[in-house]
This record gives C-alpha cells, structure tokens and sequence, in this order.
C-alpha cells in the first residue's frame, strides 16, 4: 500500500520572469498581417464560434447586454410568456466542462431556485445556450443597492441595524438550506422602494451536501466528521472568484484572501457580514484594503482590524464587541452562524446583555503572531537555512562580516596592516553612509509622491553606487553583495546575480588581492545560491563547492558564511540525489556554525531543526532507518521547543517519522506518534488540505497493517468524502486514498466494493496523470489484487501481467522507483500466476523477487517478509509442503531479529 | 455596453500605482475583463478544470501585483504579451506540478521554473499561446462589432461569412440586395481588421 510522505524542504521563493530578456520571442507573431488577410480573419472567427455574439435564449426576447464580468455576462431580458423582466447571466464556455461540472452546476442551480425568500432574488429557471453555454434566470431586482441607501441614512444606527437583520435573516435562511453566497457586499443587495433589502447573485453560491444522508451506514464504522448535521460543501464549476474576487475584495474574508477556497463556508458570509456592517456604521473598512493587491490581501489576513469606535465615537460598546467577534480571522473564534449574530445585534437593540465576550489583548496579539508564524513558517525557515550572509537582517550581518574579516586577517601576516585597517574602516563608514542615503532617498524617489516601493528606491540607487563609490573598492563590493540580497529577498534573481557578479568584479580590480580573500570567497557563495533559487543545483554545487574549498585554503572552520555555504551545498546535492554527500554537506555545516550568541533564540533553532529534518530525509531516502529516526526525533524536539506542539513543521516530521514506522513494519509506533496529534494537525492545516489528508491517510494506512480493518475503512472513507466534498474527485490526489481504501475493502471481503473502488481510482489516475503514471500502474496493481481475494483469479492475472511487464525494469526507465515496491508488484503477479496454475512460471518470478529484495534490504525488511509469506503460499499452491514449511521457518527467524 | 475605454498602456500604469482604492480595484476588473479568458483558454489547451483554472488566475493576478509596483511599462523592453506568457505558464506549471502526490514545495517551485523556462522557448507552446492571443484579440475586437453594427448586420455577416450560406439567398431572405450583403460582409471585416491593429499596437 502505498504511503504518503512529504519533507519539510526548503520553499523556494517564486520567481518572476526577467522581463528585460523577453524581448519579442513568440513564434510566428507575424503581429502585422494574420488579421490583414481575409481568409485567416474569417478562418480564426470560425474557430471562436463557440463565444457567439448573438445570442437567442428560448423563451426570452430583447436580450440587452447589461454587464460582462470574469464569470459571464448579465443580460436584462423579457420573459415572453409572462413579459416580465428578468436578467439573464450567462456563463463562460462551459463546452470544455466536464459532466460531472454540468451535473454540479444544475444541482446548484436547483437548490438556489428552491430559496423562496423575501430577502432573497428568485431564481427562476437555467439552461444551456444554443452553443453550449450554461444560463441562469432570475428576478430582474430593481432599487437602490445597500451603499445608496445606507449612505442616506448612516446616522440612524437603530435603523441601520434592523436594515442589516433583515439582509442577515435571508442569508440565514440560504444557509439552513445548504447555500452559501460567498460574495456578500453591498452591491450584491438591492434595496426596494419599501426598504427591504434582498440578496441577489447567489450565481457564486456554494452547495452544501449534507455527507452524513449520502452514506449508507457500514455497521461499526464511525465517521470522523462529526455530527450527521454538519455543513459541508462542494465546489462548484461556475465559479470564476477572481474577477469577481477583486471588486468584492474588501468584503473578503482572511480565508478567501489567503486563496484556501477550500475552507470557505457560513462563516466566510459571517465575516462578509461583519465587514459590511461595519462600514455601514463607520464608513470606513476594517481592514485597509486601499493598496496594492498584495498588501491588501496580506492585510486581512493579518492585520487586526481598527476597532469600529474609534472611528465613531458614538457607537455602543457592544457593538464594537460584535463587530469584533464577527471579523475574527479564525473561523472558529467568529459567530458560529449568521442567525448567533443576529440574535446578538437583536439583545443589542433590546438593551439586553449580549454573547459575545470581548477577549483581551494579550490574547488578540499572541493569536496573530502565531497566525501569522504558521503561515510564513516554512518560508521563513527557509530563508534562514538559505541565506548566505544574512538575508534578513543586512546591515547587522554586513558589520558581523566586516567584523569577521577584520578578526581573521589579523591573524595573519598582513603586508600592510595600518593600511588595511584603513580600508575596513572606510568600508564600514561608506557602508553606513550607503544605506542611510538609501533610506532617506525613499522620498526622492517617486515623483508622483506616492510612497515609494523598496524596489524603485533600491535600482536608483543601485544605478549610482558604481560612480559614487569608485575609489573604494571594498566597500563598493560590500554594497553591490548588500543590493544583491535586497534583490534576491525581492525575488529577483537576475538583478540579484547581477550584483553579487558585480562584487566578485569589483573585488577582481584591487591590486594583489588574494585569490581566496574572504569576501571574494562569500561573493562566491552567494552567486551560488542564487543558482540554487533558480533551481539550477548544478551550477550551485558547483560554485559552492569551489568556494567552501576556498575557505578551506584560508584556514577557515567556523563561520557563519561558512555554515550557509555547506546548508547551500546540502540542499543542492540532495536535489542532485547524491544523498551521501548531502548528509555530508550538512553535518559539515553543522561543525562549521560558530556558536550562537543566543543558542535559543528561535530562529537559530529553526534552522537547526530544519538542518536535522534534511538529513533525516535524505537518510530516509537512503533506507537508513536507523540514522533517519534520530535525524527525525531531534528535529522534531527542537521544532517543539521551538515553536511548540501545534506547529506545521512538527506536523510534518512527525508524519515523517510516522511513515518511517510503517516502512520499518512499526505500525503500533506509528499510531502511537500520528493519533495524539491529529487534531492539533488538523486544526494547523484545516480539515481539508492536502497534508491533513496525507496525514489521515498514514492513520488509516497503520490500522490496516495490523489488521483493524474497521478503523481504517473508516478513516479512508472519511478522507474520500472530504476530497468529495472539496470537488476532489477527479485529482490525483484522490487517486492513492482510493486505491488504499479498495486493498483495505479487499482485506474486509467486501469484494464488490473493492474492485469498484479499485476501478475509479484506475479511471481518475488516468484521467489526472496518465496511464503510464505511477500511481496508474499502482491503481491497477490494487485492482488486480481485488479481483484476486474476490477469487477471479483469471481476470486478476489479466490485469496484473502488464503491471509486472511494465515496472520491472529497473532505473529510470521504469515507471516505479523503489525496489522493494517492484518486488511486492512482482510477488503479486507470481501469485497469481500460481493461482493459475502456471506454477513454474509462478515460481520463478517469486523467487527472482524474493531474492532481489533480500539482497538489497536483507532478511528483516519488511518487504522481505512479506515476500517469504508469499512464497510459503505459492510454494504450498505449488505443491511443495516441504519448501513451503521451510520459508515459514525463515520467516519466523528472520522476523525475530531486532 | 463594453468598450476599449482606454489604451493598454494606461491600464497597465493604473495598475502598477495605485491612486486609490475604487481605482485600483477597477482597474484589475478591467484587467481580467481582458485577459481572464485568454488566460483560461490557455489553461484548457493544458487540460486544466475549471477549478484549476480559477488558481491559476489567481496566481497569475498574484504574481502580477507583486510585479507592477515596479513596473514601469517601457515597450522597448520587451512586449506585454511575452511577458504575460512567461507568468501565466509558470502558473500553470506550477498547478500541473501540485498534481503530482510525493512532490515537496520547493520541488515544485523548480520545477515549474524549468518547465515555464523550457516552454517559453518551446514552438509548441508559443503556437499555441499566439492562438489563444488571436481569439483574445477578436473577442476584444467583436466587442466593439457588437456595440457598432446593428443585429441584422451582425446575423448577416454571421450566415455569409462564417457559416457559409449563400449570399443570394440572404438577399432574398432580408430583401436587401446581393451588392448590399456584400458589402456588409466587407465593411465587418475591413473593421475587425482595422481594430485588431490598433490593438495590436496598442498592446506594444
């Protein structure tokens, strides 16, 4: 079966395209004449039939366009049987859907026009278009929007209020019936002449299926998802969020800003609500939303909002409270529904105590700081693992250097001390001097007044330095090694290169420099890295390697420079697969790292932890079980002490560890280290990603190993409706949950099941990845075993032949890496074949199998037992009672040994 | 109704300073009015769902922002177009990598990296891009045919040009003249042609 693991690896930043090298590059661009000749014109319209511009929708005349946006087009039309008016949205090209997209679209569909409220916009009717495209009709609302017609009566908060409960009883009502509407905003409610505001778009609505109804009850099975009431919903086709997202972008809760689309559900509306509310009292936004896109983003997701009376001074207390409570940035710190809230809001205006507590400040600050950690962690610690120099505190790490060079070469014989003591001094004075300007500069920079990005500020100055600085050398390498940082922290690798080459030329021009002078050396590495950021490990192992050597002719073994270097190494030749030398490389780096000043403070400790990880991985990849488990633990122990249980990083090495067990056959201990930390692993990542569902999985995996079918259908089945209820199904990543959940049906008897199952996840790992994947051979690995329990033994031979022909190749050219797997896919086949009755042919492969495994794993790998079970069974089909007890006995002996 | 309301370049300035709020926001409406479906007619012929799709756009919108504080848009450099190509297939890559269980983070990023390096040389892929960009600018350019020329005119062009009826009996059928169909046909298209130039040059 097959297991998830996943390391905690460095995040390489993303890097943006080098523009100034794009000069023009497109094929056949012929930008003058393909529009210029006739024939091509019409030929490439024909081809973009499919957006027809004229439009006929049966049933409905006098269709007028009346806005286009990222999700399609709203026309205003006329009803001709009723000749009322009604608008019609049109969706973009849904001939590329797939069915189960239609399917979904039109149960959505169904369930909007089920919502009869008067706060909400009838949905009347849906359908395709005449070239394929999906409809929806619905009341043509007329009226003010909420913003005109609060902006008239802002002064009355009594009023505003009971405006707002009317909008919070529709949208409660949606969501008792499974819909949420997900871009409430003040524009998407219109207010009538009575002034009943009603919502209207429900087109980006979200529908919950209740997952508890759809399954039929596996006697003893316990769903891990809770009550049978809760909320759960699918993704829908239809929904284009980022044109949409922009404009409704200051309504947008912390989780649809971080783009965890996944995890949006009522409480998402809640914090729509909470901020709609809030301007409607203030004015004003809670978050500010004003700048560019990413600080805005990054701004709700982080930044507390500004308590609402601080703005108006007028308003009560409580107020603020609930205001507060509904703009939490954690779902589960909000109000758990709309209908909580407007109970709140209802006390409020009846002068009656109210739910929500105010919480206090410390709380507020300590929330937001590890929000804030979990979600830059792995970054950050990335960063720390990387950085050559200091990426992360400049000035502070240029003067360490400097400080450093000034204490190594006064070690040695200088040939002119005085005057190089001169030159460090104007280093340091000319450095200081440079970032001063740098900063002041900002308000030089942008003639528009507007503040000025780091970037602007830092290419002018960089565009001056060379001329500023020409008579001081040193410190103009220094500058040119301090702007290629600045750039590659801005992730932008050609300048950032460009710099750190800039320094090596520099320094190149000073008379009777030594060749392996310090800052040559680190100018070096940092060229390096930024090959590593490229992705290009090669080139940076190579460089690096030529640098640390320098270090080595200097005499130089402990230095911080020295350390980032062999961390650069590592990763590097880690991703090169030369494992032996990674290991090496970090161990070297460990050595090389001078004491710390604060040996607890929690970046140092991260970036051990981080080091510790890496080399347990890479011992892992080696199947050095025993080095990788004490890599794995200790990493783990400083991450805990570090930043704590509930940390992502401990998440991870902990899971890391955990498949180790299950690699080693230690499923107990496996269990023993993933169950107490499921819940903190769930509340890290939310019930629906990826990790969480890898971690579940290696759950499910440890009780099918011993045996406790039971709990781990269970569990497999919960991670398959939670693919489900995220629209999943039709992703790789489904594809190993369900191939495990068949084996384990298969182990359970229920054969039917299993090869059903088995077969879906044949069919989606085709469709996602390709026949030819890994997973697909996999997939049709389990399904041959299905039918092999199932005893349909010649259609599990069928199946399992090409299995073997196509993985038995070893090396690249095989589809599945790991040996010890190709040999339990060759056992597989070898039974069969025995359950066949071609039993020589049988004998054969198990033997070849057997052999190979236990030659490269030796006799106690868990794999090798495995493979002697096998052939004690084949033996035995094969006749052989003597040879067949005769492995038993080896397989009791060599499962006895530590 | 939609029309071109401003030149590419203005656009694009608008999106990289941001005077305030209202104009920010609208201006990145304006950006995906334009691009939002050529960017997913890309990500199809990458065999990309529609949920896919949507991350991609959002990527790209990501990387986008991220860039444009800085970005001072200077022709000479370089064309919109390439530039945009670049960010939306190294999205796109990177969603394609995510596809694949076992692959860590930083792999990823790398790997689309190299992969969007490669493609971006790739004479498939620049095929393919150039296609999509023609059905781009015939979108923008039918945009402005829908809002100029009547619907009879419009229906008209339809049959004869594209689907190939013959013009004698469209005369007869809207009682216009043979010389009269011809001529719309004709002026339609003289007009798509003149727009998708200045687009064109537009864009930069």
């Amino acid at each position: 079966m097959k297991v998830e693991r996943f390391r905690a690896t460095p995040v390489l930043p993303v890097i943006p395209p080098n523009r100034q090298s794009e000069i023009n590059s497109g094929s056949g661009v012929g930008g003058a004449s393909w529009f210029q000749d006739e024939a091509v014109l019409l030929g490439e319209l024909k081809r973009s039939r499919g957006t027809s511009h004229t439009l006929t929708i049966p049933g409905y005349e006098d269709l007028r366009e009346l806005k286009r946006g990222g999700q399609g087009i709203v026309y205003r039309a006329v009803q001709r049987s009723t000749k009322r008016e009604v608008a019609i949205k049109v969706l973009l090209d849904s001939a590329y859907y797939s069915h189960s997209g239609q399917r979904r679209f039109e149960r959505e569909v169904d369930l909007a026009a089920s919502l009869r409220h008067p706060g909400v916009v009838r949905v009347y009717d849906s359908g395709r278009t005449s070239d394929a495209r999906s409809y929806l009709v619905m009341e043509f609302a007329e009226g003010l929007s909420l913003e005109e017609f609060i902006g008239q009566a802002r002064s009355d908060v009594r009023r505003t209020i009971a405006t707002f409960l009317k909008v919070c009883d529709a949208l409660q009502y949606a969501h008792t019936r499974g819909v949420i509407h997900r871009d409430i905003k003040p524009s998407n409610v219109r207010v009538d002449s009575e002034g009943i505001p009603r919502i209207l778009d429900f087109g980006l609505a979200k529908i919950g299926d209740d997952v508890a109804a759809s399954k039929s009850g596996t006697p003893g099975a316990r769903t891990a998802a809770g009550s049978a009431s809760e909320q759960v919903t699918s993704r829908s086709d239809t929904i284009t969020t980022t044109g949409q997202f922009v404009g409704s972008l200051p309504w947008a809760s912390p989780e649809q800003a971080r783009g965890d689309h996944d995890q949006v559900d009522t409480r998402s509306d809640v914090y729509s609500l909470g901020v709609m509310l809030y301007q409607m009292l203030s004015g004003k936004f809670p978050c500010d939303v004003s700048g560019p896109l990413h600080t805005a983003l990054n701004n709700i997701v982080t930044v507390q909002p500004i308590p609402v009376r601080q703005i108006r001074t007028d308003l009560d207390e409580q107020l603020e409270v609930i205001l507060a409570k509904a703009l939490s940035k954690e779902p589960q710190e909000r109000y758990q529904s709309v209908g909580d809230m407007a109970d709140d809001l209802r006390h409020h205006l009846a002068g009656e105590p109210i739910r929500a507590r105010r919480e206090s400040a410390w709380r507020g600050l300590q929330r937001t700081a590890m929000r804030y950690r979990v979600m830059v962690g792995a970054g950050a610690i990335a960063l720390a693992a990387l950085a050559v120099g200091s990426l992360l505190a400049l000035w502070s790490a240029s003067e360490a250097r400097t400080q450093r060079d000034i204490a190594q070469q006064q070690t040695q014989i200088a040939k002119d001390e005085s005057a190089r003591a001169m030159r460090e001094k104007d280093k340091a004075e000319g450095t200081v001097k440079f970032l001063n300007d740098l900063l002041s500069g900002a308000s030089t920079v942008s003639g528009t007044g507007v503040e000025a990005k780091v970037v602007d500020v830092v290419t002018k100055a960089a565009a001056t330095v060379d001329e500023s600085y020409k008579n001081q050398p040193r410190t103009l390498a220094e500058l040119h090694s301090i702007l290629g940082n600045i750039f590659l922290s801005l992730d932008d690798i050609p300048n950032g290169r460009l710099h750190h080459v800039r320094a090596t030329e520099v320094l190149a021009t000073i008379k009777d420099l030594p060749k392996d002078d310090i800052g040559l050396l680190v100018a070096r590495g940092n060229i390096a890295t930024t090959y590593a950021y490229e992705g290009n490990f090669v080139e940076s192992a190579r460089l690096m390697q030529a640098a640390i050597d320098g270090y080595k002719e200097h005499g130089i073994t402990k230095s911080a420079d020295l350390a980032a270097a062999y961390s650069v190494l590592g990763v590097a030749l880690r991703r090169m697969d030369k494992l032996d030398e990674a290991i090496a490389a970090y161990q070297a780096g460990i050595d090389a790292a001078p004491e710390p000043i604060d040996p607890n403070e929690p970046i140092v400790l991260l970036a051990r932890a981080n080091t510790m990880n890496n080399i347990a991985s890479a011992y892992h990849s080696k199947n050095d079980y025993a080095k990788a488990e004490t890599g794995y633990k200790q990493a783990i122990e400083v991450y805990r002490r570090a930043k704590g249980d509930e940390y992502s990083e401990v998440i991870v090495s902990t899971s890391n560890l955990a498949v180790l067990y299950l690699n080693q056959g230690r499923f107990q201990d496996a269990l023993d280290l993933l169950l107490p930390l499921r819940d903190a692993a769930e509340k890290v990542y939310g019930g629906e990603h990826r990790t969480f569902m890898i971690y579940l999985n290696n759950i499910a995996n440890a009780y099918e190993q011993m045996s406790r079918y039971d709990e781990s259908l269970a569990i497999y089945e919960d991670v398959i409706a939670r693919y489900r209820k995220t629209g999943k199904e039709h992703t790789p990543e489904i594809v190993v949950p369900l191939s495990n959940l068949a084996g384990v049906y298969a182990k359970a008897k229920r054969f039917d099941d299993a090869v059903r199952v088995a077969q879906e996840s044949i069919d989606v790992s085709i469709s996602a990845l390709g026949p030819n994947h890994s997973s697909t051979w996999l997939s049709r690995q389990t399904l041959g075993l299905c039918l092999s329990k199932a005893g349909r033994v010649e259609e599990s031979l069928s199946v399992l032949e090409p299995v073997y022909q196509a993985t038995r190749v070893g090396g690249d050219k095989s589809p599945i890496e790991e040996l010890w797997r190709r040999c339990l896919i060759a056992s597989t086949y070898a039974y069969s074949l025995a359950e066949n009755e071609r039993t020589e042919d049988a004998l054969r492969v198990q033997q070849e199998a057997l052999d190979t495994c236990v030659a490269q794993f030796g006799e106690s790998h868990f794999a090798s037992l495995r493979l002697m079970e096998q052939s004690t069974k084949i033996l035995e089909i094969a006749g052989k009672a003597e040879e067949s007890a005769a492995m038993q006995a080896r397989w009791d002996t060599a499962k006895r040994k530590p | 109704m939609f029309t071109l309301t401003q030149t590419h370049a203005t656009l694009l300035a608008r999106l990289g300073s941001p005077a305030d709020a209202a104009q920010h926001g609208q201006a990145w409406g304006e950006f995906l009015n334009r691009y939002a479906e050529l960017i997913r007619g890309f990500c199809r012929r990458h065999s990309l769902q529609p949920n896919d799709q949507d991350d991609v756009l959002q990527d790209v919108l990501l990387s986008l922002s991220k860039a444009m504080p800085g970005f001072q848009y200077d022709p000479s450099i370089g064309k919109f177009r390439s530039y945009l190509k670049t960010v939306v297939l190294h999205a796109i890559y990177k969603k394609l990598c995510q596809a694949r269980p076992g692959v860590s983070l930083g792999e990823m990023e790398s790997m689309a990296v190299s992969q969007a390096q490669t493609a971006t040389g790739d004479p498939s892929t620049d095929a393919q891009w150039e296609q999509e960009w023609r059905q781009h600018h015939l979108r923008q350019a039918l945009r402005v045919i829908d809002a100029e020329f009547s619907t009879r005119d419009r229906t008209l062009f339809e049959r004869y040009a594209l689907a190939g009826e013959q013009p004698e009996m469209l005369a007869k059928e809207t009682g216009l003249t043979l010389d009269a169909v011809y001529q719309i046909k004709s002026r339609i298209t003289r007009r798509l042609s003149t727009l998708i130039e200045s687009q064109i040059a537009d864009e930069g």
